[in-house]
């Protein structure tokens, strides 16, 4: 009996490592082969062109990025974007959500229209957004120049002749330019967020009205709590995402102006595919999966405080 | 019939009686052996699966790919429309050697470096020369000092190309390229936004002051809505600026580029003029007053001058745009400009060595280099070919960039040209912010880690911070 137990769990797996063997060969060639490269190119000098330019540098790559300006400024920037970019896309997503979680008329239209953005190409997105941004005949100052108008017909004059930003072109502005750029995508967690809004049973808003709770202490009480889950996923997804910002500076502001969107990914691509430094752009990706490990872990571990899971 | 075509309907066969087996295994829920047999059949379906799926890709890149002499290039779309060109001309001279072209559009070093990386890298490629230093040092190029005698398609490179243009492509005494064109820096102007604005174009020979002095003249508030419609001068990124540089008497290394030498009164000079066209004088647009990008304000007539090379000119003349050449200023350096040249390089694993060679012969022959000239993409590397290039455009004195072949300078190149070009880039992007001083800009270009780590600091640097 066991021994037919034992065989019919071994075909099982066998035929589930079977189904899933497209994926492992994906995985095993593209990424998990990579990173094993990776890891033993750290330790190397290396021009990524030829075997012959290739010299053992032990741990000197690792020595070298602690002591790089330049890795201080990519992480200070890339730490700025994520602290502020994780929870405002959270609060956004979550609240548009909210909003689309109503029983009203045409939501489904409004859901679709507000998931829109995250199924158009990156590419095609950056594109749009560097028109809304330009400083000169962009969609933003154009709205925010009529406003100034509007005020000066009211009577403040000098609203006629105040600076508008510049965006993209400001180094102050140019990674709150590229946050307010990336709430606009958060249709993906919102998504993730509505689904876990209506599995919330209709019975505990029931009792927590009939206890005297309030809208807002349904929501803090009963709904954040019963929605953690999504909330936990959509932090962590957020984080790891957040720290490997790349598109958005490598085709919108090269890393500037005065390196102000030199985030981490994007100095590590300029290591290895512009200086053809491969080695010491291996090192700087361990380091960063060293610091989104570290902050996932951090997130995980507090979850158990904070994340509500009903089989528990 | 190929043979990797019987080996598939060999794959195939085996596969289908090993299905066959497995069915036969399932149906009987037979022993071991059965099913090991039915494993097998199942790795023998999937492997012939995948040979179906990629048999075309195979068959093109590797049946096949060694029929083909591959060359590579960039460009814009009429440079495009120049290659094919050429390379009708080459196939109708070889019409025994099959050329394939493989025209990269976007990121052309990263993409050739991962050919190299591959040694799948195509016979013959177009090549620049600043990175060219990065990639000589991975021996994946060929030395091309011997093909040069090669009896019956020689070339004699002191005596037929320009100086620079060959020095430009040689280390150690050894050639890895040879030059196909190229060009110096000088200042197109707008010849329509001149005579709106009543100014006579510039004189054969003029100073910093007469070219500011022109410049105030053409900046100006067209429609009176306080902002200016029309500015003098399009402030250049670093490396066009190095034609102003070099006149002001300043550089950024010494002549072995070895060490920095971007300090002193010169240097200073040099980026404080830079600054005050934007700041201080205001003929030249800041950032945010010109977004659409240099070449599309020169032809509205938005900017009336910029600095570019011969390669600005093929879409100014298929927009019809009235423009010219003029000098660009001399300051206390003298006349000077930068000269920079692509090549031909021909990948050192190549199996069709001899067949490389005629096309890079070709190309850089007379009737190629003619095809060239009349694009007037740049200044063709052969001095033969300069009159068909000046005749071109009668329009436009395209000569200009030819006599200043004689004082033009070469570009700071070395293997750290993209890291140099980062940091000072940087640095001067924040002088032309407003944001820091030229000397500050100076200062901290001069104690830049990455740039001390290549170069080593100048001793000037020890000066207290100004």
């Amino acid at each position: 009996m066991a021994a037919t137990q034992t065989r019919l769990r071994r075909r099982e797996s066998l035929t589930g490592y079977l189904f899933a063997s497209p994926w492992l060969l994906g995985f095993f060639a593209l990424t998990f082969g990579p990173m094993i490269l990776s890891f033993l190119f750290a330790f190397l000098r290396w021009d990524g062109i030829s075997p012959k330019t290739i010299a053992w540098v032990g741990l000197g790559n690792y020595f070298r990025a602690f002591r790089d300006p330049d890795v201080r400024i990519a992480l200070a920037n890339t730490a700025y974007y994520s602290f502020l970019s994780v929870p405002l896309s959270l609060a956004f997503a979550l609240g548009l959500a909210v909003l689309l979680n109503q029983k009203l008329r045409c939501i489904s239209l409004f859901r679709t229209i507000f998931y829109m953005p995250s199924v158009i190409s990156g590419v095609g997105t950056i594109m749009m957004w560097l028109w809304v941004f330009n400083p000169d005949y962009g969609l933003l100052n154009g709205a925010l120049r009529q406003g100034c108008n509007l005020l000066a017909s009211l009577g403040i004059e000098s609203a006629r002749h105040w600076a508008l930003p510049k965006w993209l072109m400001s180094e102050s502005w140019a990674i709150p330019s590229l946050i307010l750029m990336n709430l606009w995508g958060a249709g993906a967690s919102m998504l993730i967020f509505l689904a876990a809004l209506q599995n919330v049973p209709d019975s505990l808003y029931e009792a927590a009205e009939l206890d005297g709770a309030g809208r807002w202490s349904q929501f803090v009480h009963v709904t954040i709590p019963q929605i953690s889950p999504a909330i936990f996923f959509n932090l962590i997804m957020g984080i790891i995402g957040s720290f490997q910002v790349f598109a958005q500076s490598f085709l919108m502001t090269g890393g500037g102006p005065n390196k102000a969107t030199l985030f981490y990914v994007l100095y590590l691509y300029d290591k290895a595919f512009l200086d053809f430094e491969i080695g010491y752009a291996s090192a700087l990706a361990w380091i960063l999966f060293v610091i989104i490990m570290f902050f996932t872990l951090l997130v995980v571990r507090s979850g158990k405080r904070w994340v509500y899971y009903e089989g528990e | 019939m190929p043979g990797w075509l019987l080996g598939e309907i060999g794959l195939w066969i085996v596969a289908a009686t090993a299905a066959a087996g497995a069915a036969l295994a399932t149906w009987r829920e037979a022993h071991r052996l059965t099913r090991i047999l039915a494993g097998l059949a199942l790795a023998a379906f999937a492997a012939g699966a995948l040979v179906w799926m990629f048999r075309d890709t195979y068959a093109y890149y590797y049946a096949q790919k060694d029929a083909y002499l591959r060359v590579s290039y960039w460009g814009s779309y009429q440079e495009h429309q120049m290659w094919q060109e050429i390379l009708a001309a080459f196939r109708h001279r070889y019409p025994d050697i099959p050329v394939k072209q493989a025209y990269i559009t976007d990121r052309y070093e990263e993409k050739i470096q991962q050919l190299l990386l591959a040694n799948d890298a195509p016979d013959v490629m177009l090549f620049q020369d600043e990175p060219l230093p990065r990639f000589i040092t991975s021996g994946k190029f060929q030395v091309l000092d011997e093909f040069c005698k090669t009896p019956g398609i020689e070339l004699d490179l002191q005596r037929d190309y320009w100086d620079t243009a060959v020095q430009s492509f040689q280390q150690d005494g050894k050639t890895y390229g040879i030059p196909v064109w190229g060009g110096d820096c000088l200042i197109l102007y707008n010849r329509a936004a001149f005579r709106d604005a009543g100014v006579p174009e510039p004189p054969e020979r003029w100073t910093t002051e007469q070219f500011l002095d022109t410049c105030r003249k053409l900046t100006a508030d067209t429609d009176g809505d306080g902002r200016y419609d029309r500015f003098g001068f399009d402030i250049p990124g670093w490396v066009y600026w190095l034609p102003f540089h070099y006149a002001f008497g300043a550089d950024y290394l010494d002549p072995a580029r070895t060490r920095w030498t971007l300090w002193g009164k010169e240097a200073e000079a040099s980026y404080q003029f830079w600054q005050d066209l934007r700041y201080k004088f205001h003929v030249a647009p800041q950032r945010a007053e010109l977004t659409e990008g240099g070449n599309v304000a020169f032809m509205t007539g938005r900017v009336a001058m910029f600095v570019s090379g011969p390669w600005a000119m093929p879409p100014l003349n298929e927009a019809g745009i009235d423009f010219d050449i003029a000098d660009i200023p001399s300051g206390p350096g003298g006349h000077a400009t930068r000269v920079t040249w692509d090549a031909l390089v021909m990948f050192a694993g190549s199996k069709k060595k001899d067949w490389a060679w005629k096309l890079v012969h070709f190309i850089t022959s007379r009737p190629a280099q003619e095809i060239v000239a009349r694009f007037q993409r740049s200044v063709p590397a052969l001095k033969a070919a300069q009159d068909a290039f000046i005749r071109a455009n009668p329009k436009v004195r395209a000569r200009r960039f030819i006599d200043a072949l004689a004082y033009a300078r070469f570009q700071p190149i070395t293997r750290h040209w993209n890291l140099m070009g980062r940091e000072i880039g940087s640095e001067t992007d924040s002088m032309l912010d407003n944001r820091q001083s030229a000397a500050q800009t100076l200062r901290r270009l001069a104690i830049n880690r990455h740039l001390a780590e290549c170069f080593g600091m100048p001793e000037e640097s020890a000066a207290p911070n100004p």
